[in-house]
């Protein structure tokens, strides 16, 4: 049915990074033209041999960023995934269950929940009402987003593994539920390159709190830690090390650069063959560049007043969720590649789901409103999958009462933007919301589905890793082609 | 990696109900089991004290015996899922099972043809061409046969300025001083080089240096990673003791057998209890849940790390690959895979209080791992679900590697598993010793050289390279063996040899020859590793603390990187630049989800798993943070100080004193010339500025040399 089955190994055009098996001879023979052995460049090298690198990017400085045509047409361009951190409960938003609201209060037995002691049935707090041409659902603590219902294909049986909030965040990053393993990010930016080589290919707009498991959330991994997510912090410097030291002004720097380069030079003429050494000179150039460029991204003050108050900014609650969509927005425009959102608080409504659902919903409407309408007016609505979803759901069984504990058997994901059929609902939980009964989705899937839309076939994006070939969806994966356009 | 079904499994793929499983590696669908029909409720269906729902959907994927489901109360099911249960575990005949193949055979056939499986090979070095002057050590004779079969000449010895810094950057991590320089130039006695290396070997340096690759191995760590990422406030011990190890020359065998059983093998010896902490170096995930299989999964799931890794730093295979299925290239099946854990599952972590304090500041304990008090029964996990024993198992080893009547068989004693199992390990004649071996020698080679004999050095299986010099690699590890173990005598092998000692060339006709330099016809410039070139920024600055091990220290992380992450002990947030923290970088204290940024944008080794061979990546941010840096300014002030206090204001000797400081060497007189231009002139530019204009101009200068190619790559 899938790779499991499969009797040939899988035709791998980003593997065998260390040279080996079929076409030993002929990479190490590459690599050492290259000059470069185990370096990066050896990397970009192989990107091109193996036709990864588009057409026009062939005379391209070698450069592992450098953006190259994946393995068929793409329908997306670049990714904004906004992650629910915590775990928003699908029944509580888009998936009402009317029999969980006839059999409230009615007790369970074979419902196990993460803190034990699961609690009787627990109806949504929330009233529904359908809209738009596909009459989808939507719970009234979503105003906003409802209006999108016929752009968004909602994905209402995914389930994972791990009912614990670090494992299942790296799970649904990375595919796996131990850290350790490439994110999503990683793969599409390893696969595909990025468009502006002055910023980063995968960025992570984050937040003050910190998400559960932290940066391996967004970790490369083995892959080469050029492909890693850069966090952006608020403020005017999201970059690490992109402000000079406090003595050094533009111009000393600049001095600076222009002796590295001719120094570096005269070393480089003695050592004929070594790329990685002309690639370095070229990196302070590219680093120099990159200061004013990111500096220049996260510099608000020329969106318009319409626009800030459509992302929400001229709101209290809304503002720093709306303030990160926008931005996100911006980077996509700017050719970054994978740009990941987390909401500034976690959906984590141990304690009382209606409050916390409610808050939680009240952060991110407006911004996730703004951010779909904005891609739509400026033309990027064709070049920009959006994601939205947690690391898990929530249980229909109450915890304390009005609390709902975490739910890894059954929860709700919804994709939109380019490649998606809009007004899709996919798959279904039991009649309460437990489990995923029908066209059961896995995180494989899900990462299987953005691959193929960026134009990767996940069964062939590999890195050969301690002796095996990895994949972002390990060894199994199905497209969720019912949601495709 | 390719996967196919499981052999001789019995369930057809593609009409069961999936679970998708919890592991880290090879993970692969598993059909429901009969222990999941314990729990929780059937696809569809939920019930309840009153009445039963009637399914409303329909899986897709129709579950195990659906028709059953219907019909059977949640009681039913728990009652038959227990009894099939105790059947299962009851009635598995051992020899035969419908997941595993038997063991290969141990005959010689195929597999056992795979290079590393063999026995040593005693040949001796070949006869060196007659008409190379070249050859120093048998190493030498070895290459040179290699070399001149293909028509390739070796380069000419680098220069002792070369040399120096080569062996000095090679064995130490710090850049050798300008008075080493010059003593080392102008010494004419012919051993001038070979007491340089011993220099170099004795110098305690050298286990601060050459340990951190085997910390690199076993994935060292000062916290337990994942969401809490606690603290581990006295794993520093093992660290220490990998520096002590490496140091002493602690033997090889010995140095492995204290890390998997020191506890057993020497209960009364503190620094072999110590050792044994390498058993709980890996990441834990600390989690509330009560769910036994979730709590299974991570049980297992420690365990599976603790193996892996074992096999990939130890044995250079990907054992690990064996958990849910027969390996698909290596002889490995699955029950050697549980044979093998047994060793493991009574392992447990523990604090344990040492009997003698080892230096004056030791904290009076350590962590270590000990068995505890009740061994828990083992079985073959079916397609590796902890949740899903198939037949009992007890302590084995690989079948492949185990020769004699009882070889793979050890007892059957149900104790001191870990200390056998650390015997079998080094045995070179009935054990995995052979192996080992030449997996132990290979690293060494590959630290040496920036290249590997065996470019995968974590994977001596079918996958993994064929060694590009085979008679050198095996005459090293029977070296190694012969004389008990010890490295230090095959350090001074590789490093008295000819070929250590060549210069880069660049010939253009045996550039295209052998472009890789496979053969080893010159010597090629290695980027320095990220812990060498933070220690060279302090050692050239003149700040670097030489304080020798204690526990972890916490260095300054820039404030861009600082969130809680709601870990359980969150890293201070005002740790400041001090000398305290200007440590050598292997003292660093290591938190898992907070990496110092330098040493990790410098490709530093990951230590969420075990790293044989770290990348060069060559990218923009590296290029970024040397120029911005805070610590990189402040060292680049340090340096113009230092440079004021040991060269005055003398331009001419402060350029000079500069690059013997930072590069090993004086500069030409275009350099000089180029650098007298850049300080004038930065003077020029600060003269109206706030600050003392002729240190910070001499400090713009130091930074240019910390960026410079020649300063983070080594001839």
């Amino acid at each position: 049915m899938n790779s499991f089955t499969l009797t040939e190994p899988p035709v791998n055009l980003l593997s065998d990074f260390c040279g080996r098996r079929h076409s030993a001879h002929n990479r190490r023979d590459f690599l050492a033209r290259t000059g470069s052995g185990f370096g990066m460049l050896a990397l970009a090298g192989l990107l091109k041999k193996d036709q990864l690198l588009g057409e026009s990017a062939k005379d391209a400085p070698l450069n592992p960023l450098a953006p190259r045509a994946g393995h068929y047409r793409p329908r997306a361009k670049a990714v904004i995934w906004l992650f629910m951190e915590g775990g928003p409960s699908g029944f509580d938003l888009f998936d009402p269950k009317p029999e969980l609201q006839r059999r409230h209060g009615q007790r369970v037995q074979n419902i196990q929940t993460f803190f034990g002691n699961p609690g009787p049935l627990l109806k949504s707090p929330f009233a529904f009402k359908q809209y738009g041409q596909s009459g989808a659902w939507v719970s009234e603590v979503y105003p906003q987003l409802a209006r999108h219902v016929d752009d968004l294909a909602f994905i209402k049986s995914c389930y994972a593994e791990s009912n614990n909030h670090a494992p299942a965040m790296f799970q649904m990053n990375t595919g796996m539920t131990r850290a350790g393993f490439p994110s999503a990010g990683s793969w599409v930016t390893y696969g595909l390159g990025t468009d502006n080589q002055n910023l980063p290919g995968y960025v992570v707009l984050g937040n003050q709190r910190g998400s559960k498991g932290g940066p391996l959330n967004w970790s490369n991994g083995f892959l080469p830690s050029t492909f890693q997510g850069t966090p952006f912090r608020p403020g005017t410097h999201p970059i690490l090390n992109l402000s000079r030291p406090g003595d050094v002004t533009q111009s000393d720097q600049r001095a600076q650069i222009d002796l590295l380069a001719g120094l570096n030079r005269l070393h480089e003429s003695s050592h004929p063959g070594e790329p990685d050494l002309l690639a370095r000179i070229e990196n302070y150039e590219l680093a120099f560049r990159m200061q004013r460029e990111a500096g220049a991204i996260v510099d608000l003050s020329g969106e318009s007043q319409a626009t800030r108050h459509l992302y929400g900014l001229d709101q209290p609650k809304a503002a720093a969720f709306g303030t990160k969509c926008l931005l996100a927005r911006r980077l996509v425009e700017s050719g970054v590649r994978f740009v990941q959102v987390y909401c500034d608080e976690e959906w984590d409504a141990h304690g009382d789901i209606a409050g916390n659902h409610r808050d939680m919903a009240a952060q991110t409407d407006h911004g996730i409103h703004g951010l779909l309408t904005d891609l739509k007016s400026r033309g990027l609505w064709d070049d920009v999958l959006i994601v939205w979803g947690g690391e898990f759901g929530r249980m229909p069984v109450s915890e304390g009462g009005k609390g709902r504990d975490h739910n890894p058997h059954g929860f709700c994901v919804w994709f939109a933007g380019a490649g998606i059929r809009g007004g899709v609902s996919h798959g279904a939980t039991d009649e309460v919301g437990y489990e995923a009964v029908q066209d059961r989705v896995s995180i494989h899937d899900l990462h299987a589905t953005i691959l193929h839309l960026l134009g990767l076939n996940h069964e062939r994006l590999t890195y050969h890793h301690n002796g095996r070939n990895f994949r972002l969806t390990d060894v199994s994966g199905e497209l969720i082609s019912p949601i495709l356009a | 990696m390719r996967l196919s079904p499981p052999r001789t499994g019995g369930d057809s793929p593609g009409t069961l109900n999936w679970i998708f499983l919890n592991r880290g590696r090879c993970r692969q669908h598993r059909p429901s089991t009969l222990i999941e029909s314990t729990w929780p409720s059937p696809p569809g269906r939920l019930s309840n004290d009153e009445s039963t729902l009637k399914p409303t959907h329909t899986a897709s994927r129709t579950p195990l015996l659906p028709n059953l489901w219907q019909h059977l109360s949640t009681l039913s099911w728990f009652i038959l899922g227990i009894a099939i249960f105790v059947a299962v575990l009851w009635t598995t005949p051992l020899s035969a099972s419908g997941t595993t193949s038997n063991p290969p055979s141990l005959d010689g056939t195929n597999s056992t043809q795979h290079w590393s499986f063999r026995p040593l090979s005693s040949a001796p070095p070949p006869k060196a061409p007659s008409t190379s002057t070249h050859p120093r050590t048998p190493v030498d004779s070895f290459w040179l046969s290699a070399l001149t079969a293909r028509q390739l000449e070796p380069a000419p010895p680098a220069s002792r300025q070369k040399l120096i810094r080569r062996l000095a950057l090679d064995l130490t991590g710090i850049p050798p001083t300008p008075d080493e320089i010059d003593a080392f130039e102008h010494d004419t006695a012919v051993d001038a080089y070979e007491r340089l290396v011993e220099a170099c070997l004795n110098s305690p340096r050298f286990g601060e240096r050459w340990g951190r690759h085997w910390l690199d191995l076993v994935r060292y760590a000062d916290s337990a990673g994942f969401e809490r990422d606690t603290d581990r406030p006295t794993v520093w011990h093992y660290r220490d003791w990998v520096i002590r190890a490496f140091n002493n020359d602690l033997p090889f065998d010995t140095f492995l057998h204290w890390q998997l059983a020191g506890d057993q093998l020497e209960p009364q010896l503190t620094e072999a209890r110590i050792a044994t902490a390498f058993l709980g170096l890996g990441t834990v995930i600390e989690s509330d849940t009560k769910l036994p299989d979730e709590v299974a999964r991570y049980r297992y799931a420690d365990l599976d790390d603790m193996l892996s890794t074992t096999g990939s730093a130890m044995l250079g295979l990907t054992v690990g690959c064996a958990r849910c299925h027969d390996h698909k290239y290596d002889p490995i099946p699955t029950r050697d895979y549980y044979r093998l854990l047994c060793a493991f599952t009574p392992v447990e972590r523990t604090e344990w209080a040492l009997a003698q304090p080892i230096g004056t500041n030791a904290a009076p304990t350590g962590l270590t791992v000990t068995d505890a008090a009740v061994v828990p029964a083992n079985f073959l996990m079916k397609r590796g679900d902890p949740t899903s024993p198939a037949e009992p198992v007890r302590l084995g080893f690989l079948s492949i590697l185990a020769r004699g009547p009882h070889a793979g068989d050890p007892s059957d004693v149900p104790h001191q598993d870990r200390a056998r199992l650390a015997r079998w390990m080094t045995d070179p004649d009935n054990g995995a010793g052979a192996l080992v071996a030449r997996v132990i020698v290979n690293r060494l080679w590959q630290h040496h050289f920036g290249q590997p004999l065996v470019g995968t050095p974590s994977d001596f299986g079918t996958q993994g390279d064929t060694p590009t010099h085979p008679e050198l690699l095996d005459w090293l590890a029977s070296e190694l063996v012969r004389g008990g173990w010890k490295l230090k005598p095959i350090h001074r092998l590789i490093l008295l040899s000819a070929c250590y000692q060549q210069d880069d060339t660049g010939d253009r006709q045996q550039q295209a020859v052998d472009p890789a330099n496979r053969w080893l016809w010159h010597r090629r410039p290695q980027r320095i590793e990220s812990e060498t070139l933070r220690d060279s920024l302090l050692a050239v600055s003149g700040t670097m603390n030489p304080a020798i091990g204690g526990p972890g220290v916490k260095a300054p992380v820039p404030p861009e990187l600082h969130t809680a992450y709601n870990t359980k002990d969150p890293y201070p947030n005002d740790a400041a630049d001090s000398p305290l923290t200007r440590r050598r970088s292997v003292y660093l204290f290591t938190k898992r989800s907070l990496r110092q940024p330098l040493l990790e944008l410098f490709d530093g080794a990951d230590p969420s798993a075990s790293c044989a061979r770290r990348l060069t990546t060559t990218v923009a941010p590296q290029a970024l943070a040397l120029l911005n840096d805070e610590f990189v300014r402040a060292r680049a002030l340090d340096f113009a100080r230092r440079l004021r206090r040991e060269a005055g204001l003398d331009q001419v000797s402060t350029i000079t004193h500069a690059y013997r400081l930072a590069l090993g060497r004086r500069p030409t007189v275009s350099e000089r010339t180029m650098a007298a231009r850049f300080l004038d002139s930065q003077m020029s530019a600060r003269r109206s500025r706030e600050g003392d204009a002729a240190l910070l101009a001499t400090a713009d200068f130091c930074q240019v040399l910390f960026g410079l190619n020649e300063f983070v790559y080594v001839d």
